[in-house]
């Protein structure tokens, strides 16, 4: 399974240098274009004394118009894997429109605001279990990203689709793009509470904002 | 924007490639770290290895590992003498009623039989065992439809009449995504008609996949249900330790999983599942341990 991993993560490296190949003979009617390596980092607690730590590696292609279309500056195209080392979850696709300010020469911030869909890392998911002095159960809770989108296998009911904004600071070395910046993501999580003693349920489903640090490099022309 | 969409069929191909099952195969274990073991243990009721049994269970008992085990019962009562036997080390037991018998139209029949024999000394019941997977497709299946139409019978049969018995639905196979389909399935079929307080769901969970996707179907359609894994292990004994080390930790926090049953507390001294077997050589009191009931015991024999 690792080899199929490291193939799969291999065809994505090389799929960007696939497509710019072909890229290269065209003449190029707008702003320049880049392909991003992306690091992401984010950690939070969902369910009170549980915590999640997740680290992904994306790539981005992204696209700058010549100019402004309705205050817009480009778009981008990512694809992202959460929790490395896990091969069947925290996979994510996501696209997203931004517009760019001038900061100084060669730097610029830009604020972003898309969707991801992706089947979410299991790190998000936590129990919390509570028994009595004699071991018995006395209540369960858990959290989990609530699923509300279309997968392509499986049971096709484990993805989710959630908004995605972000801020990023880059600043371009000849055509090598350096860049820093934070997405925050408000994801649906659905939380349920089971009492042994009563038999009984509570669930609750709430938007909680998640928020990652992002930062990355690539080359544009 | 060609490109674009060139390089996101290339990801998203490569992303469905990554995708495939795998079981938590290698799983090393840490000899300094705990074992969250969940004290509940899969037992085949046999004769053949009552000392062996006898002598296991008092050992995982007074170590603390065993409160509750899984055994077969049957509508003639010939289980009942060892079965008893379990129950008698002070443990709780789940007991399945046969796959075989529920193919018969007359489940109410079925139901008053097991418990005239097997109650009030176990009061949850489950309802066949991967109804849908471990019968060879050479012979006559019992489809998820008329799964349904047994459960809801047996339900509505015992619901008044012994109102602290509790049932456990089929377990769903627990590798690839069979398992996390059949549950959908069922729930298409009116699983939700019967009340949580009285219905468990169970499930088999030995690979990543399986536990993936059956927790999706949880998450989305079962959320007001308990859910027990009535089977999990490895067949290498070797990597028992790893596996209740690394996989009952997700199963916890994925599933809300009360309990982990492991499978198994002896699976023949042969293939195909000797090698998840926490004893061999039952058949008297001087079993052979795997390192994992020798951790759990404290030093075993």
């Amino acid at each position: 399974m690792r080899t199929k991993l490291a193939l799969a993560l291999l065809a994505i490296t090389l799929a960007p240098a696939f497509a710019w190949s072909h890229d290269e003979k065209k003449d190029k009617p707008h702003g320049p274009n880049s392909f991003l390596v992306v690091f992401s980092h984010s950690r939070g607690s969902i369910l009170e004394g549980t915590d999640f730590r997740i680290s992904g590696f994306g790539l981005e292609y992204e696209d700058r118009w010549a100019g402004r279309l309705l205050g817009l500056s480009g778009y981008s195209l990512g694809a992202r894997k959460d929790d490395l080392y896990v091969d069947n979850s925290g996979y994510s696709l996501n696209a997203k429109f931004f517009t760019s300010i001038g900061l100084a020469k060669r730097t610029s911030l830009s604020l972003g605001a898309g969707a991801e869909w992706s089947i979410p890392s299991r790190s998000y998911s936590a129990s919390r279990y509570d028994y009595d002095s004699k071991g018995n159960l006395e209540s369960w809770e858990r959290t989990f990203p609530k699923p509300n989108a279309w997968a392509p296998h499986g049971s096709h009911a484990n993805s989710t689709l959630n908004p995605m904004f972000e801020v990023r600071v880059t600043r371009s070395v000849g055509r090598f793009p350096l860049f820093v910046g934070a997405q925050a993501r408000p994801m649906f999580f659905g939380t349920d509470t089971y009492t042994a003693r009563t038999n009984s349920f509570t669930r609750t489903d709430e938007r909680k904002w998640v928020f990652s640090v992002v930062a990355g490099f690539g080359v544009s022309h | 924007m060609r490109y674009a969409t060139r390089i996101l069929l290339c990801i998203v191909s490569a992303m469905t490639f990554a995708c495939g099952d795998s079981s938590p195969s290698s799983p090393t274990s840490n000899p300094s770290a705990p074992i969250p073991w969940s004290p509940y243990v899969g037992i085949h009721t046999t004769g053949e290895a009552t000392l062996g049994y006898d002598a296991a269970l008092e050992k995982l008992v007074a170590a603390g590992a065993l409160q509750g085990a899984r055994v077969g019962v049957d509508q003639t009562g010939q289980a009942l003498p060892y079965v008893s036997r379990y129950a008698s080390h002070g443990i709780e037991l789940v007991g399945i009623v046969d796959n075989v018998d529920l193919f018969g139209q007359d489940i109410e029949g079925v139901m008053d039989n097991v418990l005239s024999r097997y109650y009030p000394m176990i009061t949850t019941y489950q309802l066949g065992n991967e109804l849908s997977t471990i019968i060879s497709r050479l012979q006559p299946q019992l489809p998820n439809e008329a799964y349904m139409d047994r459960l809801r019978r047996a339900y509505l049969h015992i619901k008044d009449t012994h109102p602290d018995v509790t049932l456990i639905t089929y377990s769903t196979i627990g590798a690839g995504n069979k398992g996390s389909q059949d549950l959908q399935e069922l729930v298409r079929l009116g699983l939700r008609d019967i009340p949580p307080s009285r219905l468990i769901i169970g499930m088999n969970v030995y690979t990543d996949v399986a536990l993936r996707e059956q927790a999706a179907v949880r998450n989305r359609h079962l959320r007001n249900y308990r859910v027990w894994v009535l089977e999990t292990g490895i067949s290498n004994p070797g990597q028992h330790i790893g596996h209740v080390q690394e996989f009952y930790p997700r199963i916890r926090s994925e599933l809300a999983a009360e309990r982990i049953y492991w499978y198994v507390l002896w699976g023949g001294d042969g293939p195909p599942d000797v090698g998840f077997s926490l004893i061999t050589r039952p058949q008297t009191a001087n079993f052979i341990p795997s390192p994992l009931f020798t951790a759990l015991t404290g030093g075993g024999q």
